[in-house]
Parts: C-alpha cells; structure tokens; sequence
C-alpha cells in the first residue's frame, strides 16, 4: 500500500502500528537477503506492527541495485508487515532543512517519518543520521 | 495520497521465495536489539527536534 503518515495504521482490516523505519540501505540490505532485516520484518508481523517504506528509500534502492532483483523489492512490499509511505506535501519545508542536514533526500525522508511517527530509522549507515536529533533515531543492521 | 493495491503474501511464503532462514531465535533477537532502543528512545529530544525544524523560516 502506499500511504501518507496519516493514513497508515490499518492493513488487513487489523490496527496496527508503526514499529519502523526502512532506509534505502535496509532496504538494498533486504534484496541483497539480509537475515537480520528479514528476522526484524517477522517479529514486527509476530507483534501485529509495521514497518514504514519511504517512496524515496525504494527508488533509491531499485536504482542502486538497477532492478536486478526486482521480485525481492515486490516481496518486500507484499510483506504483511510493510508499508509503502509518501511524504506529506504540508512537511516539504521541514523536509528541505532534513535534507540540507543529512545531505540525502532519501534519508531525509526516512528520517522524517521516523520522526513524525517516534520511531527509528533501521540503516546499514548510521552515520547520515548524526546530525538528527543527536542522531539518536537509527537501529543499525546487524548481520 | 495513492492507495496501492499490492497482494500482501503470508510471512512464511516470502520468506521460502526469498530463501530467508528466519528462526525464533533470531525474531527474539531482533526484539530484544529492537526493545532496547525503544527504551533508550528520547522522545521529548525528538519532538523538539521536529518542533524546531517545523519553526525553522522559509
């Protein structure tokens, strides 16, 4: 599903809540069958929780793995734990001083929901994270 | 805001598609790495982080 922040929070006719953030590289991670993403997506499904995909993180991803492994990027969104998530329009300012921040946009749009939603950013990298909100907002993949 | 309309899959199918050997063992340990973040979690810090970006001029 691709969804604004405000309309997540329901899949499968379940509540459910926001538990994380993917990143482009948790995102490569996963295609390139990480196990540590793919135990993460699992206990969060186990916890009837989701896991939120920024549009940016996704094209981000397909380009840098030039969409060799397009049915693993289409496995992740079938997930019953994911969530495709767009930016808000209304946040496009906040979004400008993130990506000025971070130096990404893909990762300021990560880091935006995150924020937005209180929850962290999972990453391979969490040092494009340093300078937001003490960069205290990651959970780094550990394989 | 576009409502996809994507087939969601059960957890075990992508798993077996994806050749991921998830265990109980690692769900734990994905929880457990998870939990403590959430309790390490300074969410006053955050909001007014956001606050401050939001307040941010033009």
């Amino acid at each position: 599903m691709t969804e604004s922040h405000d309309e997540v929070g329901r899949d499968h006719g379940r509540a459910t809540e926001a538990k994380l953030v993917l990143d482009t590289t948790a995102v490569v991670a996963w295609v390139r069958g990480s196990i540590a993403v793919g135990e993460t997506l699992a206990e969060i499904d186990d916890e009837g929780g989701y896991v939120a995909i920024p549009l940016w993180c996704l094209i981000e991803a397909g380009h840098s793995t030039a969409m060799l492994d397009r049915e693993r990027l289409d496995l992740l969104l079938a997930h019953p734990a994911t969530a495709l998530i767009t930016d808000d329009a209304a946040d496009w300012e906040t979004l400008v001083a993130l990506r000025t921040l971070i130096g990404r946009a893909d990762c300021a749009a990560a880091a935006m929901i995150a924020l937005d939603l209180g929850v962290d950013v999972m990453t391979r990298d969490a040092s494009w994270y340093r300078s937001v909100a003490g960069g205290a907002i990651v959970l780094e993949i550990e394989d | 805001m576009a409502q996809d309309t994507s087939r969601k899959l059960s957890v075990g199918e992508i798993h077996t598609r994806m050749g991921l050997a998830v265990t109980d063992e690692g769900m734990a340990r994905a929880r457990q790495r998870r939990r403590k973040a959430e309790l390490a979690r300074d969410s006053e810090g955050r909001a007014a982080f956001l606050a401050q970006l939001r307040s941010r001029p033009a």
